[in-house]
């Protein structure tokens, strides 16, 4: 059937993106138990970043991207030296402090760029025919990095010294710290790579879709859903939770005729998931 | 003691509220020299992309009608100057804007803002307050205009008219389009621009097939909405009232589904540059109500070359936004003239009984009492243009008389 | 003993003549010739007081929710959707709201009372989206993303008589907070807070006591949502979103969580920078002001703008050359506590 199968690409392609998206805000939270909601903004800048060296300065637009993403990077090191590490990990009060960031981020793209909206031209054009229904390269290189990185990130956290550390800190900060663990160091390294995985996440969707200083709005509610629904604690959770939640924004808009309905739909399953697991589906103590 | 202190800081605060306000009178500003209107714009938000041209419309009005003199009021000369105030995205935004340009600014007239759900916002400020409100648009919906709105207005041709302008385009140019399918926001205009819109596809022989799509405003990703409307099967299809990363999306979608016949807008304002920003190739042939930046178009009055100089004299390429908030502005002094009153009431009773009025394209006319029981809608001659080889390509003029829009 | 009971005497006094003063001032603000705008604004300031202060009363059982804008939510559609569709008067319809309120934010806490810390607060954002999108599916009756208009005023078109019925509405709910919180009641939900194991060891059940502090956290919020329903008289998803319970966060922690005051500074303080700079600088550049409000807090003040006072001394005392006790250097360096 045509159509199941469009959609079919469509959830698949859907899931990489909010997988993506939701990785760098899952890091922070379960790792250093920090709501970062700045890192919808982030998203935003290292896509304007792209954008601007792509387009306006006319650098080929991989290696804008990269530039981007190391310039990002370090923005990380500095949000964790600067702005999360003097509240020692106070949840709350990072959540105040993004939340300033969010507004100076934004408002400095407003205020010198301008509201307008813009889009990324492809990273590689053209499409590819799966028999009846053709997906542009963009979307399958999407999906490959996704993957790859959910992969990574799950053999880093997991087989590496620094993934090792990263667990440690993140079940209790102070013991490791007695351990001989530098905790401002593997927090500086986790933000980094949130920052950077923003920053990925944000340039390709620039030019999937478009860009502008709101986007990373709308996609930090998804990353929010996203993590709810996986639970805190479990990276390999968020594969889960966006491969359901992907799927469903791919398949109900389409079968059901209200699109309001298709959105209440998705919530209802993911408090129906929380009734029975309200840690999420994967989500394990992390302090 | 603590407590005593912040108690104090406290106080400090409300006494310096209380002195600042007291020595800020809200007066009229109608006073012997400046006419100040109003302007509320959504310019953050979702809504800032298409409508931060709308202020620079107005500004291009103020300046035309200060260059040619002001407005005589009663023997007395004015200058209008417009403030403008950011509604933000939301009702509660515009609401604040509004209350502080009535109460703090003391202004007499507001102009601006389209989106559904800010224009009866303001309305809830304005009519209480007997200020007279001129919208750049009207998305369609009943609460937006009519008996129960003696003061509100609406400068420009909208929803409706865009819908006639665009669907009369279509049969004349695309013969062989019989069937359109029609994709609108889901955010409460479908109940409303429905049964309108296929009445007037019936009344000119061609019909919209299937339901309406609809799509949540907070949709990311267009490809289902796309899914549902290539599957109509229809010979066109027509995109409701949007912004433009939603037209751009849409398109994308559409046709990264392989559909390859007509896509065009109803929407009466869109801006065709933008959409092309953001879609690329997949916008190549998609038309609207839109002008181009060129005073070379067949038929453009000579109002319409000098605003299109001034503008890129500020370095702006003029589009339909401009157009909006130039003519909100525009046939709001109009009124203002010929009532020769700053009178808002007075101003409401004279506008809603002109037949005539001048406009940024020519003669135009007030109407709507059938469509929404007042005649309080500007309506003028549409621009119909397309994307061509990734420019905008002017077509042809609509006129929209009275057997059209009535 | 005497000079203490003499000092407490005092100290009384001044604090009463403290809050007649303040009451006195909002009491004729408005016949002092404020410009209507500024009235306008300072109702919203008094209801939104209310809003942090019950998000604090929530937070005294160790809970904390960012999703409290979703209650003000429910209050505000019940109390339109009911006085719209069945023409009764808000009086009856606003208390009906706060109820109906009340008890989904009981229902609600239920299933979510066992979870603690971080996994609440999580639950509570997806709350406050999960109230969104049901009513954007109810569309028919709540206008979805356009929302409602023309709903029933309170009062009639003049602001005047909503400024006092927030003052006194502000006045009474900050004294029945003020009460639970200073009573057994507040001591218990505070002991709940502190550690579920000590409390759930003295008998009480640390699951019910959550879920009625929540509720009664609810129905404020249902109370302050119905009201502004019908001052308002516009309404819309957006007005209770994300980012709405975001701030109201933001208001109780820049005043400081920990004071019964704190709410109240924080919210009065950060909703008066826009009013306040709107003339002086250019709208666009507010939020930079806003954000500078909550850095300068966020590092010198700890203890939030309620801890202004000790904070200031505890500079000065640098200068004052006095010795510094371990106490007050860990207020200082923020070093956590072991």
């Amino acid at each position: 059937m045509d159509v199941a199968l469009v959609c079919t690409v469509n959830g698949i392609v859907l899931s990489a993106i909010y997988i993506m998206v939701a990785l760098g805000f899952a890091l922070l939270l379960s790792i250093m138990g920090i709501f970062n909601f700045a890192h919808g903004a982030i998203y935003m800048v290292g896509a304007f970043i792209t954008y601007g060296l792509a387009k306006t300065i006319g650098i080929n637009q991989w290696v804008a991207l990269f530039i981007s993403m190391a310039v990002m990077g370090g923005f990380g090191l500095f949000l964790e030296k600067f702005c999360f590490r003097p509240f020692g990990g106070k949840v709350f009060e990072v959540i105040v402090m993004s939340v300033a960031i969010i507004l100076v981020l934004e408002t400095t793209v407003v205020v010198t760029i301008g509201g307008s909206n813009r889009a990324l031209p492809a990273f590689i054009p053209g499409t590819i025919k799966f028999g009846v229904v053709s997906v542009s390269i963009d979307r399958i290189i999407i999906l490959i990095i996704g993957a790859i990185l959910l992969v990574a990130l799950t053999l880093l956290i997991q087989k590496s010294m620094i993934g090792q550390q990263m667990l440690a800190v993140a079940q209790d900060r102070e013991s490791a710290a007695l351990q001989g663990i530098n905790i401002n160091r593997t927090a500086a390294i986790a933000t980094a790579v949130a920052c950077i995985l923003a920053t990925l996440s944000g340039s390709f969707m620039s030019s999937l879709y478009y860009l502008g200083p709101f986007i990373g709005d709308g996609m930090l509610m998804k990353a929010i859903e996203v993590v709810i629904l996986s639970g805190i604690g479990s990276l390999g959770g968020i594969l889960a939770g966006g491969l359901i939640i992907g799927f469903m924004d791919a398949f109900l808009p389409v079968y059901l005729p209200n699109p309001l309905v298709a959105q209440a739909i998705t919530i209802g399953v993911i408090i129906g998931i929380l009734l029975i697991r309200p840690k999420g589906l994967f989500g394990h103590e992390v302090s | 003691m603590k407590k005593f202190l912040v108690v104090i800081s406290l106080l400090l605060i409300i006494a310096s509220i209380t002195v600042s306000c007291t020595s800020e009178k809200s007066t009229s500003t109608a006073n012997a020299k400046t006419l100040t209107i109003g302007e509320i714009e959504p310019l953050t938000g979702m809504f800032g992309d298409i409508f931060k041209y709308v202020p620079q419309g107005a500004q291009l009005a103020k300046d035309y009608i200060n260059n040619h003199g002001g407005i005589t009021i009663g023997g007395q000369k004015y200058v209008i100057d417009i403030v403008v105030r950011d509604g933000k995205d939301s009702p509660e935004g515009a609401t604040a804007a509004a209350n502080e340009l009535v109460y703090d600014k003391g202004v007499k007239f507001i102009a601006g803002t389209g989106p559904a759900f800010m224009v009866p916002a303001i309305d809830t400020v304005t009519e209480p307050a007997g200020v007279l409100y001129t919208a750049v648009y009207q998305n369609g919906m009943k609460v937006e205009m009519g008996p129960n709105y003696p003061l509100k207005f609406v400068g420009s041709p909208c929803s409706f008219s865009g819908q006639v302008a665009t669907l009369t385009y279509l049969k004349e140019k695309y013969p062989s389009v019989k069937t359109v399918a029609f994709i609108l926001i889901d955010d409460g205009q479908i109940a409303d621009n429905d049964p309108v819109v296929r009445a007037t596809a019936t009344k000119l022989g061609l019909s919209i097939v299937g339901d309406t799509v609809g799509y949540a405003p907070s949709t990311q990703d267009f490809t289902p909405v796309a899914q549902k409307a290539v599957a109509l099967n229809a010979d066109a299809i027509m995109i409701g009232n949007a912004i433009s990363p939603w037209f751009g999306l849409t398109l994308k979608a559409i046709r990264g589904l392989g559909y390859t016949k007509p896509i065009f807008s109803c929407c009466d304002a869109i801006v065709l540059p933008d959409i092309a920003g953001i879609a690329g190739s997949d916008a190549e042939g998609f038309f609207g109500a839109s002008i181009p930046s060129d005073p070379n178009i067949p038929d453009l009055p000579q109002i319409a070359k000098d605003v299109i100089k001034m503008a890129s004299d500020q370095g702006w390429q003029l589009n339909s936004m401009h157009v909006q908030g130039f003519s909100a502005v525009y046939s709001l002094i109009m009124a203002i003239k010929a009532a020769n009153s700053l009178d808002p009431k007075v101003v409401a009773a004279k506008w809603e009984k002109m037949d005539k009025i001048d406009t940024i394209f020519g003669a135009g006319r007030m109407g709507g009492l059938q469509t929404y029981g007042v005649n309080h809608n500007v309506y003028y001659k549409t621009p119909i243009s397309i994307i061509e080889n990734g420019k905008v390509v002017f077509k042809e003029w609509i006129s929209l008389d009275k057997s059209l829009m009535p | 003993m005497l000079k203490n009971r003499f000092l407490a005497d005092k100290r009384k006094i001044t604090k009463a003549a403290i809050y007649a003063f303040l009451l006195i001032i909002l009491l004729l603000l408005p016949k002092l010739g404020i410009s209507i705008y500024y009235v306008h604004i300072l109702i919203g300031v008094f209801l939104y007081i209310i809003m942090t202060s019950s998000l604090r009363l929530i937070n005294l059982s160790g809970q904390v929710s960012l999703g409290h804008a979703g209650l003000m939510c429910v209050g505000a559609y019940t109390s339109a959707i009911i006085s719209k569709n069945l023409d009764w008067t808000p009086w009856l319809t606003i208390p009906i709201g706060a109820l109906v309120t009340f008890i989904i934010a009981f229902l609600v806490a239920i299933p979510f009372s066992r979870l603690r810390g971080l996994y609440f607060t999580m639950v509570s954002l997806f709350f406050g989206m999960a109230v969104l999108a049901i009513n954007e599916v109810f569309e028919k009756i709540t206008g979805g993303q356009s929302g409602m208009v023309g709903i029933q005023r309170l009062f009639g078109v003049s602001k005047i008589p909503y400024y006092y019925f927030c003052l006194a509405l502000m006045i009474v709910c900050l004294f029945i907070m003020h009460r639970l919180e200073f009573s057994r009641i507040g001591l218990t939900w505070k002991a709940v807070a502190q550690s579920h194991s000590v409390a759930s060891s003295t008998g009480i059940n640390e699951a019910r006591q959550r879920i009625i502090c929540f509720a009664i956290g609810g129905f404020f919020a249902g109370l302050v949502g119905a009201v502004y329903a019908h001052y308002y008289v516009v309404l819309s998803v957006t007005t209770f979103g994300f980012f709405t319970s975001i701030y109201i966060f933001i208001y109780m922690m820049v005043g400081g969580i920990n004071s019964f005051y704190g709410p109240i500074i924080g919210t009065t303080v950060l909703l008066l920078i826009q009013p306040l700079f709107h003339n002086v600088i250019r709208e666009k550049y507010i939020p930079f002001i806003f954000a500078g409000v909550l850095l300068i807090v966020l590092y010198l003040l700890p203890k939030g703008l309620f801890g202004l006072p000790e904070q200031l001394r505890l500079w000065t005392r640098k200068l004052r050359r006095e010795e510094k006790t371990a106490l007050q250097e860990e207020v200082i360096h923020r070093a956590p506590r072991n």
